[in-house]
């Protein structure tokens, strides 16, 4: 475990001091700022976090989490490191896990920073605190968490099937918009019972019940099982480059 | 070679295991229902009552999801509140379809509108608008589906006006297909020579007639509101006939109501569609408007509700503004003269009224326009198509199924002042954005240095 804290560390730091993660972050603020947050609340005068957690899952999830993985591995094979991290004593799992912690710590960062949205809502809100419905958000940040441990994941392995860093990006994002929004877009275009497979499938559609306010098992099971899944090829990558 | 594909292969099962086990756990998971509502005010949890009517279906119930796909469009809600009634009964099954390419359902259920839910029990259908998709609809209509009766509605017939099987903007044939839909029975009550009105007739329909009545079908009528029946009447300005408006009113004259037969003229632009289409967006309460406070219906070319005595004390359901007024006699130029009545006026009105035992159900509109196909989907988006289907709910007495306390909303409202915005605007838009970017630039700073 102290491996994977390190290699972790070890990303989560690169992303601080590289141009990209500050990138990332000064664009996300100020896009939850404007259109999630001052327009939804100051034009719809209402005491509502769901224009915050709607660009997050529209544009954070899909496109800034493919720019915070997309080094991960690429970078470190263009530059031949990766030979150097799988030759050290460390197991692929714990590489592969490691990596993705990284990542994911920073995306968890960039979440924590949508806290301060709900700080200034229950300062204005009459009755405060005790009127806003912290368990919806608190439901909603929970699924964000899922989703966000999935998507970072995927991006990741995107990463570790390239050392072109564009390519990686590309990629994550193919596979994220298909796992987000394919599911939806064929349920709509099929008919039973394959047109059910596809939105349960659907990412978008499993995100739902945690907006909602609800937080089912099943669709933990899918998150859970997209990161782990991912996590999984990419120890399985790692591994194939010993035998190639 | 031979190692290569070996530990290839070796590299392969285990990832074609975990993919199957991955999958298998989600197979299972889907299945279950377990789930934990965070909301502080219960937003995902079902009343008892409402509990109740899922563990006691006796039958399958087919629910078709019916929507059109877009942002808001409340398939999400729709679908969470059906999977909370799934939760509770193994015997509801839901699908999900588009309402522009499943023109077979569309047309089996007589869907008007997209975003609709069907309740299919055995036959027996229950329509949920997108208006109508709380948990108080979604109760009551599993009780009417689940209820072995079928309320009748008695539609006058023979005595002119709008017609039921008219397809036309004018027609009535969209209020028909509604009631087909929501397991409403509709027959014809001839007015010619009628001298009784059966007592299984769950409410009558009366929309301004053509010709007058005859004083012993308005006998007929009072003889079925005085055993404690239900009238939803329609009435109709600058009437052609006004014997047969008059003849009306023959009808409303106990109750201590008239139409007064002039034109309302609805000048304030946020309160009509047009001049003489006065909107209603705030309703009186009652269960009819439970679901629509806040959207918009259309009276168009509506005459005012009256009342001859003052012991009468109906529920205003919609009203006109303080700037509206009314033309008695017809005239080509509307706007306001010398003469004209002024607002507001009441354009729909409710009574409840002892009869025996019973309490005697009326509804009044000043319009038979407010359930024409014209303002009903796909036509319009007004909620006319909620206010009539209420309408015809309450008077079928259907209201009284379920009452369950309404759950708040989830965003509250927020009054911000203007220094409020500011500040919020300042603290979001520059401070945030400007400490994130200041603390990239101290690092890239401090990294040049150590160079």
């Amino acid at each position: 475990m102290t491996r994977v804290l390190t290699i972790a560390r070890r990303d989560l730091m690169a992303l601080f001091v590289s141009p990209a993660g500050w990138v990332v972050a000064a664009l996300f603020v100020v896009l939850t700022s404007a259109f999630g947050f001052v327009l939804p609340v100051l034009a719809g005068q209402a005491a509502t976090m769901d224009g915050v957690f709607g660009v997050i899952t529209s544009f954070l999830l899909p496109v800034l989490i493919p720019v915070i993985t997309m080094r991960v591995f690429a970078e470190e094979r263009s530059e031949g490191t990766l030979e150097l991290l799988l030759t050290s004593p460390v197991r692929d799992w714990e590489v592969a896990v490691g990596k993705w912690l990284g990542a994911f710590t920073f995306y968890v960062l960039l979440l924590a920073t949508t806290l301060v949205y709900v700080v200034l809502l229950a300062a204005y809100i009459p009755g405060h605190l005790a009127s806003l419905d912290l368990g919806l958000i608190a439901s909603t940040y929970v699924g964000l968490l899922f989703a966000g441990g999935a998507a970072t994941a995927i991006g990741a392995l995107a990463s570790s099937l390239t050392q072109n860093q564009i390519v990686a990006f590309f990629l994550a994002l193919a596979i994220l918009l298909l796992t987000w929004y394919a599911g939806t877009l064929l349920g709509f275009f099929t008919q039973p019972p394959a047109s059910g497979l596809f939105q349960y499938a659907g990412g978008s559609n499993r995100f739902q019940s945690f907006s909602l306010g609800l937080v089912t098992l099943k669709d933990i099971v899918y998150f859970s099982s997209l990161g782990i899944g991912a996590l999984f090829l990419i120890t399985r990558l790692l591994d194939s480059r010993r035998w190639r | 070679m031979n190692r290569r594909i070996r530990s290839g292969s070796a590299s392969l099962l285990p990832a074609a295991l975990a993919l199957i086990v991955l999958v298998a756990l989600n197979v299972v998971a889907s299945r279950t229902t377990l789930s934990w509502d965070l909301t502080h005010s219960g937003l995902n949890t079902l009343a008892p009552q409402s509990v109740l009517a899922a563990k006691r279906l006796g039958a399958d119930l087919l629910v078709i999801g019916l929507f059109r796909s877009g942002v808001g469009n409340g398939q999400p809600e729709a679908e969470a509140l059906v999977g909370l009634y799934q939760a509770q009964s193994t015997r509801i099954t839901y699908r999900s379809e588009s309402f522009d390419t499943d023109v077979a359902d569309v047309r089996k259920y007589s869907v008007q509108e997209p975003n609709t839910l069907v309740l299919d029990y055995g036959g027996k259908t229950q329509l949920l608008t997108p208006a109508l998709q709380t948990e108080q609809d979604f109760t009551s209509a599993l009780l009417k589906v689940e209820s072995n009766h079928v309320p009748v509605v008695c539609w006058v017939a023979g005595v002119g006006g709008r017609s039921r099987s008219d397809t036309s903007q004018s027609g009535y044939s969209s209020v028909a297909d509604v009631l087909a839909g929501n397991n409403f029975e509709t027959r014809d009550l001839l007015m010619t020579g009628l001298t009784s009105i059966a007592a299984d007739c769950d409410e009558v329909v009366l929309i301004a007639p053509a010709v007058p009545l005859a004083a012993t079908a308005v006998k007929a009528m009072g003889d079925y509101m005085a055993a404690g029946g239900s009238l939803l009447i329609a009435g109709d300005p600058w009437s052609q006939t006004p014997a047969a408006a008059a003849s009306l009113n023959e009808v409303l004259k106990p109750y201590g109501l008239a139409f007064s037969g002039a034109l309302v003229v609805e000048p304030d632009a946020s309160r009509a569609f047009d001049v003489i289409t006065p909107a209603t967006l705030t309703y009186g309460s009652s269960p009819i408007t439970r679901d629509i406070q806040g959207i918009a219906s259309l009276f168009p070319q509506t005459t005012a509700i009256t009342r001859t005595s003052a012991a009468a004390a109906p529920v205003v359901i919609a009203s006109t503004s303080n700037l509206s007024y009314a033309i008695a006699a017809p005239r080509q130029d509307l706007p306001r003269q010398a003469g004209d009545a002024a607002g507001p006026f009441a354009i729909m009105e409710t009574l409840e009224v002892p009869a025996g035992q019973k309490k005697a159900r009326i509804v009044m509109v000043g319009t038979t326009g407010f359930a024409e196909n014209k303002v009903l989907p796909p036509s319009s988006n007004a909620a006319n198509l909620e206010l009539a289907l209420g309408t015809f709910q309450w008077l079928a007495r259907e209201d009284a199924l379920i009452s369950l306390p309404p759950k708040p909303p989830r965003a509250l409202p927020l009054t911000l002042t203007q220094q409020d915005q500011s500040t919020i605007i300042f603290i979001t838009v520059f401070l945030m954005p400007g400490l994130v970017v200041f603390a990239g630039m101290l690092v890239w700073w401090r990294r040049r240095l150590i160079r």
